[in-house]
């Protein structure tokens, strides 16, 4: 079952109940530095563009330095396609990352090997099948300011959703090629519960507040939305990583360990993160006043 | 065995002798005012420096050699009746006792006995009058039976503001409550600050924590037996308050004086109302209410009805676009049966349902939403006086459970789901239990029994995996759905328990107890406070049944004339097969819920101190409470795959694991117009987990987790003040009233909550300079002193 598709509003009421006696401070805690752990973030499409991942290592909480990706750039990264090597992601020095331009097939299987140039650990990422993603169908948007609390502009997708049931998606959002991060109102989902063959649906909100701000930085607001066809296994793991990163108060769940299919060969460890195998299509819009 | 050995066996156990001529003493003693039986009276008789005590319905029986008594009925807070009673013949006697004057309350007669808690044999029950209650200062000046719980030892809770209690170590969905023994699902009102007991409706409560006796059945670790009251059956009454938070109401009277009588009592919150001068929140709903009414006719002296309902509801919305409520509806119909003079009966039929709705509806593409759990319940209660040494006490019943989870369907033009049901359940669950009190000698009384409950889960849908146990939703290879009545699986056993009481001296007992229990049905929940959209399962083939064994040891002292009771229990208890989650459990509207279940175990010990002052200008009580709960749960090892235990299987602490615990609670009745009331809190932090550290994924700051419950939030403490007032002018009027002022967390203490973790906003949409960094919140519910003022009247 898909959270975001029914969500609990009524969190929102208990916050408002609070909103004059409860607070919320910063506190300053002394935490132990970790055992680095290897950090890796990646993805294939079947876009011609291209591709990359990213290589990093866990640091103390409260670091707030930018991750250092350079500390691997000696490391031997290799796409796998149906348990072949068949390419190698390179470092590009400008931009921290390990790259190959090129694209998947649907209907193959991918995965990455990384041999780390620090301590030689292997390791591979669980293989993952690209199935093909349904086309956007149109993009329009709307303005609401029925909602509690808040009024903005819903950005709606019309789009094909065959049946049966097994797909799982991802909305990334940019605007004007400003990545939103995974602050879309629908950023994923599965198609478990859905109804129809077409769907029509909020992918995006705006608040109002956010249409000014983008304003002042842009001469225009261009929302584009890449609707992204994702496996089970990421879709539980950007679950679990939206349910780690968005707590803050009485009704969190516990903590627990977002891990990814990262895998340490012949060992039981693991690295941290996920490499995503995945189709694309996107759609875009320019919102007016 | 023939059947003279197996009645000698039988005399011989509970010390039966045909020698001397013997007859029973029985009757009711009630409220001389308001015709209310009273719980818990004293019956005592001086020659034989022993007694009895009324059961909860105000009963009591007792069978003596012929001859002449002396005889003392009395109760906490009213004047004493002593009779001569010849009993030459069986007598039945209905005492109705007056409340105590002003004047004589304040210069004590001393010398009756009021150490009942060194007489029973009843260990780890805690009872709190309802003028206590009345109080205590509290949040926003309710008087809050589920709070006042709380100040005693061994009940905590996760935090301010959270639903519910934790008993020794237990989960708040192993209590059962119950009102007017119709079982009460989820005790709170807004998430949790305030309780569904209404407290201008209840009459008495009593908590069992330990050695719990054979009647009760069905959670792990405490009972709270809270009962409703009956209603003035002299005349016609009525009372109420107004407060900051809600206002309540209650009328009562006869109906048939004497004979008939009703109460109905009612309190809705107001807050919203408040809402109606904000632009911005005008169209929001955020109110609760209680109804509560309760009819009863005294037939004749040995049949008495009483039919109680209770209906209570939360509910929030905002305009059209979205509205919830929930709550709990109850009602019971009980028939008190004497079959003669020795032998009470109770016959109770009961129904219960919490349930809750949400809608919302956003433009086209919306949901309606909703869930219920039904009880049916027939139970028959019968106690048994066979002699002054025996009170015997036997019952049967039967509950029957329709679990109906959740329903979803989408609505609108623009429907995005289908509907999503979560598969009905039903569930039997009869029970059988035996339970004898028997006192031998002077100085020793028993309390043994045992129940055998069963537990048959029917209808629903068998899912079966691949592995055998649930895995994965894609491993399932084939899907039964079964009929209503279709047992799928059944589970069953004995709980023995039992209690001993050993008096030391005049003024001091040991006592001693064991319990088992069982509890078929499980809260599913996995945050740190449970929501009102948690749903309970039934034990059923993925799910077993929860067990616990309980043992505790308390000696108990009075002092000065039992102006002071003092108390220390020690408690070790066990508890298996308790349903936890794995890691990102979906447990909402989840057809396969099984999924992401994982079984644990837990164990809870500690030690609970009790200093009472029952007596004089200042009462109140210090109690202190030194204890650990973990829990523990282990990986499965399926050969292919392996399913994560917690924390490598090793115990960790429990979320409500908090090892000292201090209140501080004290009344102090200063003249006929003042009254002060003051709670201390102290306790340690619940635990929590810190990251062990950080990762960057797709632009967003991740805490990485090791450890569950390996840190706490720091220490928590809190005070509370108030101070009621009562005019003068009340004396000579029918019209009396009173005004309570309190302040809750008089300074202002920000007690933590929780601690987490996250990446600090920017100042806009646009700003990214926050984008890497990280910081850790603690969140405090009530950071700051609250005053409120409450009027009461009655008339």
């Amino acid at each position: 079952m898909n959270k975001k598709l029914i969500s609990y509003p009524p969190i929102y009421f208990f916050l408002l109940l609070l909103a004059f006696t409860a607070c919320e401070d910063e506190i300053d805690l002394d935490l132990d530095d970790p055992t680095p752990i290897l950090v890796v973030e990646g993805e294939f499409s079947d876009r011609d563009t291209i591709q990359y991942v990213k290589l990093s290592y866990s640091t103390n909480y409260f670091n707030e330095d930018e991750p250092n990706y350079s500390a691997e750039q000696s490391a031997t990264v290799v796409l796998r396609e149906n348990g072949n090597p068949i390419d190698t992601f390179d470092f590009n020095t400008a931009t921290q990352r390990f790259e190959l331009q090129g694209k998947g097939t649907v209907g193959n299987d991918y995965s990455v090997y990384i041999k780390s140039g620090v301590n030689g650990k292997e390791y591979v990422s669980q293989s993952e099948t690209m199935y093909q993603v349904p086309l956007i169908d149109s993009i329009f948007y709307e303005f609401n300011d029925d909602l509690p609390f808040d009024e903005g502009y819903e950005v709606k997708l019309r789009t094909l959703e065959p049946q049966p049931v097994g797909d799982y998606y991802q909305w990334k959002v940019y605007v004007n090629d400003f990545y939103l991060g995974n602050s879309g109102d629908l950023a994923y989902a599965s198609d478990e519960v859905v109804k129809n063959d077409t769907l029509v649906f909020t992918a995006y909100f705006m608040p109002q507040e956010d249409f000014e701000d983008f304003l002042e930085v842009y001469p225009e607001v261009n929302v584009r939305i890449e609707q992204i066809e994702i496996s089970k296994g990421f879709y539980e793991f950007i679950s679990l990583l939206d349910s780690q990163t968005s707590g803050g108060g009485i009704f969190d769940s516990p903590p627990a360990q977002v891990k990814g299919n990262i895998f340490e060969i012949n060992s039981e460890e693991q690295a941290i993160g996920y490499f995503k195998v995945h189709s694309v299509t996107d759609a875009s819009i320019t919102i007016e006043e | 065995m023939n059947w003279k050995r197996l009645l000698f066996l039988l005399c011989m156990l509970f010390g039966l002798s045909a020698s001397a001529q013997k007859h029973t003493l029985s009757g009711f003693i009630s409220d001389a005012e308001s015709g209310e039986e009273l719980i818990g009276a004293t019956v005592f008789i001086s020659q034989l420096a022993s007694g009895t005590t009324t059961n909860l319905y105000g009963f009591y029986s007792l069978t003596l050699e012929q001859g002449t008594y002396e005889v003392t009925f009395s109760f906490i807070g009213y004047e004493p009746i002593v009779k001569t009673i010849e009993l030459t013949q069986d007598v039945k006697q209905n005492i109705e006792l007056g409340a105590k004057s002003q004047m004589l309350k304040e210069f004590e007669v001393k010398g009756e006995r009021e150490d009942a808690n060194l007489r029973e044999v009843q260990m780890s029950v805690e009872k709190v009058e309802m003028k206590t209650i009345e109080k205590i200062p509290q949040f926003m000046g309710e008087a809050d039976v589920v709070r006042s719980i709380q100040l005693l030892p061994g009940v905590s809770s996760v935090g301010e503001g959270a639903p519910g209690f934790n008993v020794r170590g237990g989960n708040i969905d192993q209590n059962l409550l119950l009102l007017d023994e119709a079982p009460v699902y989820n005790s709170s009102h807004l998430f949790g600050f305030f309780s569904v007991f209404n407290p201008d409706a209840v009459k008495d409560v009593q908590l069992y924590k330990g050695g719990i006796p054979s009647r009760y059945g069905g959670r792990l670790s405490s009972v709270m037996d809270v009962r409703q009251r009956e209603g003035n059956s002299k005349k016609f009454k009525m009372n109420g308050g107004i407060g900051t938070v809600s206002s309540r109401l209650t009328l009562e009277g006869p109906i048939v004086k004497d004979k008939v009588s009703f109460l109905v009592s009612g309190r809705r919150s107001y807050a919203d109302l408040f809402l109606l001068f904000n632009d911005e929140l005008k169209d929001t709903k955020a109110y609760f209410y209680d109804l509560n009414a309760k009819v009863n006719y005294t037939i004749n002296d040995k049949n008495r009805l009483f039919l109680s309902t209770y209906l209570g509801r939360d509910v929030f919305g905002f305009g059209s676009t979205f509205e919830n409520d929930w709550g709990n509806k109850t009602a019971s119909l009980r028939w008190n049966h004497l079959f003669n003079e020795k032998l009470f009966s109770n016959f109770t039929a009961i129904y219960a349902d919490y349930g809750y709705a949400l809608s919302a509806d956003f433009g086209g593409n919306g949901f309606e939403w909703e869930s219920n759990i039904y009880n049916y319940n027939l139970k028959t209660d019968l106690t048994y006086y066979l002699n002054p040494n025996n009170t015997l006490e036997f019952g049967v019943n039967g509950l029957f459970y329709n679990f109906r989870p959740g329903r979803a369907k989408g609505v609108g033009d623009e429907a995005l789901i289908d509907v999503v049901e979560v598969p009905h359940e039903n569930a039997f669950e009869p029970a059988i239990y035996v339970g004898n009190e028997q006192r031998i000698g002077a100085r020793l009384t028993l309390q043994y029994g045992l129940r055998y409950s069963h537990f048959f889960n029917m209808g629903g849908v068998i899912n079966e995996y691949e592995a055998g146990t649930p895995t994965d939703r894609d491993d399932i290879i084939s899907t039964t759905k079964h009929d209503d009545f279709d047992v799928t699986k059944d589970y069953g056993g004995f709980e023995p328990r039992f209690g001993a009481n050993y008096q030391l001296t005049d003024v001091s007992s040991l006592k001693l107890s064991y319990n088992r229990m069982r509890q078929y049905i499980h809260l599913v929940s996995n945050t740190t406070a449970a929501t009102p959209i948690d749903v309970w399962k039934p034990a059923g083939k993925y799910v077993k049944p929860g067990t616990a064994d309980q043992v505790a040891l308390g000696y108990y002292r009075n002092l000065n004339k039992n102006m002071y009771q003092l108390s220390v229990e020690g408690y070790y208890k066990t508890m298996n097969d308790l349903l936890d989650y794995r890691d990102g459990a979906e447990l909402i509207l989840n057809e396969t819920v099984e999924t992401e279940f994982l079984t644990g175990d837990g164990r809870a010990y500690g030690a609970e101190f009790m200093f009472k002052k029952t007596k004089g200008k200042l009462t109140g009580w210090i109690s202190y409470t030194l204890s650990k709960t973990e829990r523990q749960v282990k990986a499965i090892d399926l050969g292919s795959e392996q399913i994560d235990g917690i924390n490598g299987g090793d115990w960790y602490n429990a979320n409500w694991d908090k090892p000292h615990d201090f209140s501080l609670v004290a009344i102090y009745d200063y003249n006929k117009e003042w009254d002060f009331g003051l709670n201390f809190i102290f306790a340690t932090g619940r635990p929590i987990t810190y990251p062990e550290s950080r990762f960057v994924y797709d632009d967003k700051v991740v805490p990485y987790f090791s450890d569950r419950n390996s840190n706490r939030v720091p220490a928590t403490h809190r005070l509370d003040v108030s101070a009621t007032y009562t005019p003068k002018k009340n004396e000579n009027r029918k019209w009396k009233s009173s005004w309570i002022f309190s302040v809750y967390n008089l300074y202002g203490r920000r007690n933590p909550y929780s601690i987490y973790f996250r990446t600090p906003p920017g100042e806009s949409v646009t700003d990214t300079s926050t984008r890497n960094s990280s910081q850790a919140y603690q969140l405090s519910i009530i950071g700051i002193p609250v005053p409120s003022v409450t009027y009461n009247f009655t008339f």
